[in-house]
């Protein structure tokens, strides 16, 4: 019997989950202190209807006691701008035309006579420079990426849409449109992502050593996963989270002062997945930067659709889509406004 | 003399049951021994509000553990309180990227106990039954090397509450007995996490948990020991999970049990990390 985790494997890991965790408790654990609640909110804003003014000082200016509660109403409850576009039609569309070309790439399987064997001799320096010497680290990034990618979507979904949003603010309505807004920008970026790598067939970095450091016969060479190099999945997926919240929190004022917390948090989340994937020898830095860059841009791209757009338009009218086709010289041009 | 030992054991097992029966409040789920209980949910009834309240009955009732990726639901029938005190039966389908199959039992769940038996079968997409060794790794476990494994389990399960306002200490028993595991081969158990093989493999799991002062999250300090009988060895667990109430019907789970003795080395595949998963619970009235 061995004793078979290190220490340094053992920190690693929990300052991982240490800080996930820890993410997720930010928002509540942060602005529960100090900050109005929901009743006191909606107090406040009842007092200042009747006429009393929110500066004046209040009756009751003994210190109040500092306790700590996390339960629902704890924060403020916030709004889906009116000026905002709704989560539609359309969106389902985008989303189902990500889960499907996800779907569809996975089941034509990978091109088999895509670029195998090695990188570009940029992707071969970084390589050399970063890859750990034992199969056993590497395994271990593969797990950190895995774990950091599980931890971004989770946060994503239940940490910030459900809890933070529905619960902690009880603001259903915001946080639904969340989650709607991150599932259409997951699966965008995944169906981006499978489609390309089934198309382009690269063969992951750690392919050269089928046959010779790794079994043959194994799962890592067998498997149509070893011609998916191009571009990183676990990478774009992991900004596009990033960016997305970075989103939500400006434009919903989840974060108060202090909405570049967030945004550090998940980019920082992100770059450390991505530098691990090619620590796992999973994937070459040109993999990782264009997943990066995909992912960012989808990822920002579709809360500015719904909260940039929207905000162009007059304060106080209905969102709606229009689609208008219009003649030109040479043929047609199609407007959409979302 | 036999009538007053007769009588000590009475005496005894009666300030036993007097004992628990006096902390009946502090239910099994420990959904009532929380701070914060009472507040208004928008995601449903407060914790401890639906499930230990209301009559026995016959009912349906489901439970979805979903996190990033996997989706696991157990569907139940039975006569009681669902999800709180009840006797029926199980039904939990696998179906996953390394695997198909699914277990069908009986379930007792109490105040402070909470028992199960079924049969397991499993059929492996990407596994086969491994070649006795030593010891493994993960490059191991991926080796294709002849049919894809297909096993049946035997696998029972007692959970033990002792609620001890404002803590709840738990204690897990698992027992497992694998068929269809060819001669000197093991198998690795995906419930378990661990390779083994035919006859006994015993989990045991003990804990601690206590609910964060104004706060509906419940955190537990665990440690785990599985005992692989085929192979006479030990795998240790240690860490925590962590729970997050939200309503009666949902709420939010992660857990961190890194293995810390193995004969394998097995990385994740091994080890309770960091999944966070979102359970929802319903029932039929």
């Amino acid at each position: 019997m061995r004793l078979r985790i290190g220490a340094f494997q053992f920190a690693h890991v929990l300052v991982i989950w240490l800080w996930h965790f820890c993410a997720l408790l930010a928002p509540g654990v942060a602005f529960a202190q100090g900050r109005p609640s929901h009743d006191e909110a909606q107090n406040r804003l009842q007092n200042e209807t009747e006429g009393q003014s929110a500066n004046e000082p209040e009756e009751k200016s003994q210190p109040q006691e500092r306790t700590l509660k996390i339960t629902p109403g704890a924060l403020p409850p916030v709004v889906y701008p009116k000026t905002a576009l709704r989560v539609g039609v359309l969106d389902a569309v985008l989303s189902g035309v990500g889960a499907t070309m996800a779907v569809a790439a996975s089941v034509a399987g990978p091109k088999s006579d895509g670029p195998h064997g090695s990188g570009t001799p940029f992707d071969e320096a970084i390589r050399d420079a970063l890859l750990p010497n034992t199969f056993d680290m590497q395994l271990l990034f593969r797990d950190t990426s895995d774990a950091l990618l599980g931890a971004a979507i989770s946060y994503v979904f239940i940490g910030d849409a459900l809890i933070h949003a529905t619960w902690l603010r009880k603001s259903p309505d915001v946080g639904i449109q969340m989650a709607l807004i991150d599932a259409e920008v997951t699966l965008l970026t995944l169906g981006l992502s499978q489609l390309t790598a089934h198309a382009v067939g690269r063969e992951r970095p750690y392919g050269r050593e089928c046959g010779a450091e790794l079994d043959e016969d194994s799962a890592h060479c067998t498997w149509n996963d070893r011609y998916l190099s191009f571009f990183s999945t676990h990478t774009s997926l992991s900004f596009s989270m990033a960016a997305v919240t970075c989103a939500h929190h400006h434009a919903l004022g989840l974060s108060g002062r202090r909405p570049w917390i967030p945004c550090v948090v998940g980019f920082t989340a992100a770059a450390v997945t991505a530098f691990s994937r090619i620590m796992a020898d999973q994937h070459y830095m040109t993999d990782v930067m264009t997943g990066a860059a995909v992912g960012t841009l989808v990822g920002f791209a579709v809360p500015a659709v719904h909260y940039g757009i929207g905000r162009l338009r007059p304060r106080g009218a209905h969102s709606s889509n229009s689609v208008v086709v219009l003649p030109t010289f040479g043929g047609v041009t199609v407007r959409g406004v979302w | 003399m036999q009538h007053l030992r007769l009588r000590i054991v009475l005496a005894q097992a009666l300030l036993v049951f007097a004992l628990l029966g006096g902390s009946q409040r502090a239910s099994a789920q420990g959904l009532e021994t929380m701070p914060g209980a009472g507040f208004q949910s928008p995601l449903g009834s407060p914790p401890g509000a639906r499930w230990s309240t209301g009559r026995d009955r016959w009912f349906l009732a489901g439970r979805i553990d979903a996190g990033f990726l996997f989706l696991r639901p157990r569907v139940s029938a039975g006569y009681g309180r669902p999800h709180f005190d009840w006797i029926g039966l199980d039904f939990v389908p696998t179906v996953a990227f390394s695997a198909a199959g699914g277990y069908a039992g009986g379930r007792m769940e109490g105040r402070f106990v909470e028992i199960r038996t079924g049969l397991l079968y499993q059929y492996s997409f990407n596994r086969s039954f491994l070649p006795e060794a030593p010891s493994y790794d993960l490059v191991d476990l991926d080796v294709l090397d002849g049919p894809r494994a297909s096993y049946f389990l035997w696998d029972s399960e007692l959970d033990l509450y002792f609620p001890i306002e404002p803590l709840r200490i738990r204690y897990q028993i698992q027992p497992v007995v694998a068929d269809g595991i060819p001669e000197d081969h093991y198998l690795y158990f995906d419930n378990l996490r661990v390779i083994s093989g035919r006859g006994l493999t015993l989990r045991q799991r003990a804990g601690i948990e206590f609910f964060w002062p104004g706060t509906t999250i419940g955190i537990a300090p665990e440690v785990e020991l599985v005992w692989l009988d085929a192979r006479s060895a030990v795998v240790f667990r240690a860490g925590g999970t962590v729970r997050w109430l939200l309503s009666d019907e949902f709420e939010v789970r992660t857990s961190f049990l890194p293995v810390f003795v193995s004969p394998d080395q097995l990385g994740r595949a091994s080890s309770d990390v960091l999944e966070f998963a979102l359970r929802w619970r319903w029932a039929t009235e």
